[in-house]
């Protein structure tokens, strides 16, 4: 180190000095987050102190280790596999499932009524345009719990009983026991035509990227999309005529058939899961649909004109222009909606679904781990927020504009 | 930065080491005693945890007042503790059924004199649990047009059955499908939703108390009592019993005397109308002691009144009075519960489970 620089160090230190302590900024800034640290460190530490304490008072077990003790708890129309004989930790699990499975499809619901919903507010018919308003506003302002309760115990369950349930052709049953259609039951060959599927998926990919490219070449309509779908479907039906031929139709169909008071075989929707659903798209998908019309109304009126004097039709306006714009406002916001969405699951208990609430009160009842549990239930949520977020972020960087 | 970060984790593992110091315990008190009466003479009102929903056990009257067994036990404990039971020393904390554990390990309510089924679980997770009040089993009630067979176990097979998310009854199912080989569906709700669903057909058959199966059928709505089968078979031991945090004998014991009270006074013959003249002119020697006119059983130490028997009698009745109020055919009519004979739950004498110590 040279003299000049040792100098210049101690020439700084003096100026630094000269300002007093509770004036200097460095000083300061860190006092303020030592302070913030304290109260938050100490807060947290005060609360664990308290569950610690009351918790050992009550001689409350804190530990994890029931999870693997037999649940005998008993849950009905389970996703996957499940017996009062497994672990309660495996009960849980199928909580996590159910709620995953309701969120997932009031996701995908919701994206799309609100997408609709959105348009239709930016409707010139004025009669579309009013219907859509009033759906938003009711909705909007009446509690989550409220609709829920109302879809089940005033819709779903008012639908007839199973006995003189309303067949539609397919055949599809519609009773307060829940909905019933025809279902295909998996053979010994179905694994073998999902395979004759997926070759027929990677053919098409390919032979989809070589017309896009020949499109793009040559500036001749190729049709790619069409292509591909063309080749899945003669695919699909190739493999299935196959197989059928050789005397093992991969799915043999399951129809439903009222055997007392429920019906047997084919495929039902509980009403419990239908409910929660409905419920809970019909009230995301407002709030989707708001953030929709906001994004398209926020993309310049000059850009729309300019791209229909060049001649671009309705759609391509739509596909080229709003859309990758609007996208990129949509995306934030609506994963926040879908965050809601979950949380709003929760009120599962209201319509009788088992979801990870509902299980985690009956396994509270049977082990008496409160205090785990519900830090189980907080940290799957957290989990599954996480991960939405994230998916949302990388989505979101791969459209922004590239700024140059 | 990094000094203060190491400053402010050391100053943070002060705090925390100085909240984990263990607090000074009571010398002066007998071991086993807490805190828990003090409480509730600082509070000047006693909370019992119970649910609204159960017409005879426990509801909302017409006038808006909690009504029905467990609250009169309530009325009871406040009379035990104040001397008598005013609209503001007690206090109905309503809870649903499925809130009980979380309820009993916050430590913040006196007593729970919710429809409570006693398991062993339950004793050593929940709290104490005092004296039996009421033996019940888990019951079935199905609907007519089900096609279930009262009492054949068999017959719940391939249908479905109703019952409140968070109780013991959804392990009682379990252990029914395997004990018979059968499998049914089982939607839950909170008590309200059972009901609803019932009443709509979601299910055929709805699991409950064996004691409270009067009640639910009369709280339907969309169809007459007469449309459903109360199933005389029942499953398992539902006994329910009113149940305190653990750690407290003083308040365990005060609680529990209280019940023994209701008891006593019934087989002595003391009731609402005539303790005062039985604590000034019996000649039972049992009576006076059981009165608290001969001196003392103990009130001293549980710091009650001597006379607390007198209170409390003056307030709620003996046990067989409470029971009349709620199971017997003018509570029917008067649309205050629901009549059935009265069973395990009569005294001893008369052939019940009803045996409890004496006052003495």
């Amino acid at each position: 180190m040279s003299a000049p620089a040792q100098g210049d160090l101690s020439s700084r230190v003096e100026t630094h000095s000269s300002v007093p302590l509770w004036r200097n900024i460095h000083v300061l800034r860190a006092a303020t987050q030592i302070v913030a640290a304290l109260l938050i460190v100490g807060l947290i530490g005060f609360l664990l102190n308290n569950l610690f304490v009351n918790a050992g008072k009550r001689g409350v077990d804190l530990g994890f280790g029931f999870l693997s003790l037999r649940a005998s708890i008993k849950i009905s129309n389970a996703a996957i596999p499940y017996s009062p004989d497994n672990s309660y930790f495996y009960a849980f699990l199928v909580g996590v499932v159910h709620t995953l499975r309701a969120t997932l499809l009031g996701i995908v619901l919701a994206t799309i009524l609100g997408v609709l919903v959105g348009v239709a507010r930016l409707s010139h018919n004025w009669l579309v345009q009013k219907i859509f308003a009033v759906y938003i506003g009711a909705i909007r302002n009446v509690p989550l719990i409220v609709t829920c309760y109302f879809f089940y115990f005033g819709l779903v369950l008012r639908m007839p009983i199973t006995r003189e349930a309303i067949h539609l052709p397919g055949p599809i049953f519609l009773s307060n026991r829940g909905v019933y259609t025809i279902w295909g039951e998996p053979t010994a060959s179905f694994g073998t035509w999902l395979l004759i599927l997926l070759a027929a998926l990677i053919a098409g990919y390919f032979v989809r990227r070589a017309l896009r490219n020949r499109e793009t070449r040559t500036g001749m309509p190729c049709y790619p999309n069409l292509a591909a779908l063309a080749l899945l479907v003669v695919g699909g039906t190739a493999g299935w005529m196959a197989l059928a031929g050789s005397g093992a139709p991969p799915l043999l169909p399951s129809i439903p058939e009222l055997k007392g008071t429920n019906f047997r075989g084919g495929m039902r929707m509980t009403p419990e899961y239908f409910a929660l659903v409905a419920c809970l798209t019909v009230y995301i998908a407002t709030y989707i649909g708001e953030i929709v019309r906001g994004a398209i109304q926020s993309i310049p009126r000059g850009q729309l004109e300019a791209a229909r004097a060049v001649g671009l039709s309705e759609i391509h306006v739509l596909r080229y222009i709003v859309i990758p714009q609007a996208l990129r406002i949509i995306v934030p916001p609506t994963i926040g909606q879908y965050i809601n969405l979950t949380k709003g699951s929760s009120l599962a208990i209201v319509v009788g679904y088992a979801d990870i609430y509902v299980v985690t009160r009956n396994i509270i009842e049977q082990s008496g781990s409160s205090a785990p549990m519900f830090l189980l239930i907080i940290a799957t949520y957290l989990l599954i927020a996480a991960v939405y977020s994230l998916i949302g972020n990388l989505y979101n960087r791969s459209v922004q504009i590239v700024e140059r | 930065m990094n000094t203060a970060k190491v400053f402010a984790v050391a100053l943070a593992a002060t705090v925390l080491a100085a909240m984990y110091a263990p607090a000074q315990e009571d010398a002066t008190k007998p071991a086993g005693y807490g805190h828990r009466l003090e409480i509730v003479r600082d509070r000047g009102k006693i909370l019992c945890a119970d649910n609204t929903e159960l017409v005879a056990w426990s509801w909302i009257d017409e006038d808006g007042k909690n009504r029905g067994f467990g609250p009169d036990y309530c009325r009871a404990y406040a009379a035990a503790v104040f001397g008598d039971a005013t609209d503001d020393n007690w206090e109905i904390v309503n809870i649903t059924f499925a809130e009980r554990p979380t309820v009993m390990q916050s430590g913040e309510i006196d007593v729970m004199t919710i429809a409570n089924t006693w398991t062993a679980h339950r004793e050593v997770h929940w709290g104490n649990f005092v004296d039996i009040v009421h033996y019940a089993g888990l019951g079935v009630i199905s609907s007519k047009d089900s096609g279930i067979v009262p009492n054949d176990w068999q017959s719940l097979d391939g249908t479905t059955g109703c019952t409140g998310a968070g109780t013991n009854y959804v392990q009682m199912a379990a252990d029914m499908e395997s004990e018979y080989g059968i499998t049914f569906e089982l939607a839950l709700y909170e008590i309200g939703g059972v009901r609803d669903a019932y009443d709509a057909g979601r299910c055929d058959f709805v699991l409950t108390g064996s004691d409270g199966t009067g009640s639910f059928v009369r709280q339907l709505t969309r169809s007459t009592p007469d449309d459903h089968n109360i199933w005389t078979s029942v499953f398992g031991k539902d006994p329910w019993a009113m149940l305190v945090p653990h750690g407290d004998d003083q308040w365990f014991d005060l609680i529990r005397m209280v019940g023994w009270i209701l008891v006593n006074a019934e087989e002595l013959g003391v009731t609402q109308d005539n303790v005062e003249d039985m604590y000034a002119s019996s000649p039972s020697v049992k009576v006076q002691r059981l009165l608290g006119a001969e001196g003392t059983w103990g009130q001293d130490r549980l710091q009650i009144a001597d006379d607390v028997a007198v209170n409390i009698i003056k307030e709620v009745g003996n046990f067989g009075e409470i029971i009349d109020r709620y199971y017997s055919v003018e509570a029917e009519e008067k649309g205050w519960g629901f009549y059935r004979e009265r069973g395990p739950d009569n005294l001893y004498l008369r052939g019940g489970l009803m045996y409890v110590p004496e006052n003495t």
